[in-house]
Order: C-alpha cells, then structure tokens, then sequence
C-alpha cells in the first residue's frame, strides 16, 4: 500500500488544502464547502475571494454528483445515486486552484472537449454572454439535474483560462479532470 | 390562499411568501443538488398566486448571500413570472440585497436586472454585518 506519510506530504507540496477522493453526495458538498469556508474565513481571506473559491469548488463537485460515470449503484435511480470522483482545492504561486476528475463516457467527450474549448478562448465579455445567452434559453437538458452553466460560470470566476484534459481508459469510459485557477 | 414556508437548510435559502400581504422573501445561500425539483413548488406557488388572487402589489425582497449557476437559471424563471406579470396598474417591486463587499452578489444583481423589463429591480446595498 501506498505509504501515507508520502502521499499526506505530496499533497502538502502541491499546496493542498482539502483534498477529498470517493462518492460524493450532496452532504459531502455541504461538508466540504462550509468547512472551505470557515477555513478561509479564519485565515482573513476577502469575502469576494472566498465566494469565488466556494463557487468554484460548488459547480464541480456538482458536476461530479451529477454526470460522474462511476457510479453505485450501477441501475438508473432518480435518488441517492453515489457518483465518484476526485477532488483537491488548494494555493500555488498566490493563487487558489479548484481541480476535480472523474470518469466520463466516451459518447459524452466530443462535446465536452468543444465546449471547454471554446470557453477556453472567450473573453469576460464573451464568457457573460454566453451565460446570459444559456441561461434564458436552455431547458434542463433530459438526464441533466443542472442547468448546463457549471462550466461558463467557473470559466466567469477563474483568473486564467480553464485547463482541461480527457484521456481515453477503455472503449467506454474516459477520465475527465478540470483545472480552474482562481 | 395558503402562504407558502419552507425552512433553510445548509444548501437552500429560507421561503416565505405571505399570499394575504404580497410580501415574498428569499433569504440565504441557494445551492441544491437539483434546483428544477427544489424549486418547482415554489413555481407551482406563484403562478397560482398570480392567477386567483391577481395581487395588485407584489414585493420580492431577496436576500441571498450565494447561489450556484442552476439555482441562477430557477431565480431568473422566477423574477421572468414576475417581469411578466408587472405592469397594466399591477406593482411588481424585486429588491435584490447585497453585502458592500460582496462584488460578485451585486454584479449577480445587475445581471438579473439587465434580462428584465417591467418589474421594478432595485439593488440594495447592506452595510456592517
């Protein structure tokens, strides 16, 4: 097994601050956020960065409880679903990172990719628009317990563009993970 | 009418819609695992109260200190019901709160009021603690 005094100081040198790895449920995310939140409160961080950080850390641990492909149990349910996924938040070079994984079906990557791309290259001007845009017109898609914003809304509170990487596993699933530095 | 109150929870904001007075609230922070089901009463609730009591006076006052990227799509369906409903001798007031140093709640705020026409938006600014 992997020795835990070397994993605990690995996380420590990448500037962790939380780092949370198994099935996420909405108690997690309330755990995990408010606790966030008194941290950073404790260390005086502003008020406007904490919302930024907490936000951030909300729509992708959201994104993980909804779309994760790791899932128990495994049959469709409307409730309760265990979704999997990784997550770490912590501080490099004066800046917070928010960054989350999770496994992803391979249907689902081609359209993933070109939306993150294409945020990739928006402006703030460009990237309020297109949430405006969404917002308005975007019915909750079938299957989809969000409004389909997660995305733009990170990209809106990140200080530099999103960075993205999806590796293929197997003919079915591939590993998404999301960087968005605050 | 029945008024409609619904308890906050640590991810979704107190409700308090007063049918009698027209006085609605919405106060803390707004992130549930599904915002379509959490607020879908809460839809049901307004388009009822708008179709039989028809109030001549509707004042929203929304205090929420955050709200995720779903629940903003809920909120915007809610004010669109009122903007909808505002106008022909019918107030419609939303007083949006938020924290003076809190940049990311007013700019929340102004974006709602950009995407609405007839109800009255105001954005109101709380001091201190």
């Amino acid at each position: 097994m992997i020795e835990l005094f070397s994993l605990y100081k690995n996380l420590k040198a990448e500037g962790v601050i939380f780092s949370f790895c198994g099935p996420a449920s909405q108690a997690v995310v309330e755990g995990i956020g408010e606790t966030l939140r008194r941290r950073m409160e404790v260390q005086g961080v502003g008020a406007g960065l904490i919302n930024k950080v907490f936000s951030v850390f909300i729509e992708q641990i959201h994104n993980v409880l909804h779309y994760s492909s790791e899932k128990l149990p495994d049959e469709p349910t409307d409730e309760d679903e265990l979704r999997f996924g990784i997550i770490l938040i912590g501080m490099r070079d004066g800046k917070y990172y928010v960054r989350c994984g999770n496994y992803v079906a391979n249907e689902h990557v081609q359209a993933l990719s070109d939306l993150l791309k294409k945020l990739q290259d928006l402006d703030k001007d460009g990237l309020k628009a297109l949430y405006k845009e969404r917002r308005r017109s975007a019915e909750s898609l079938a299957g989809s317990k969000g409004a389909g914003l997660g995305f733009i809304e990170m990209a809106r509170k990140a200080s530099e563009p999103l960075i993205f990487d999806l590796s293929r596993v197997d003919d079915k699933l591939s590993f998404f993970s999301i960087t968005t530095i605050i | 009418m029945e008024n409609l109150k619904v308890e906050a929870t640590k991810s979704t904001p107190a409700i308090s819609f007063d049918a009698t007075t027209g006085l609605l609230e919405l106060t803390g922070k707004s992130y549930p695992e599904n915002a379509a089901k959490f607020f879908s009463p809460v839809f049901e609730w307004m388009t009822a109260y708008l179709e039989t009591q028809s109030p001549t006076k509707v004042h929203l006052n929304v205090k929420i200190i955050y709200l995720n990227s779903s629940s903003s799509k809920a909120f915007l369906n809610l004010f669109d019901m009122l903007d909808n409903y505002a106008g022909n001798g019918r107030s419609v007031v939303i007083d949006w709160h938020y924290h003076e140093e809190d940049e990311t709640g007013l700019e929340c705020g102004e974006e709602f009021q950009e995407d609405l026409e007839s109800a009255v938006f105001n954005l109101v600014q709380i001091t201190g603690d």
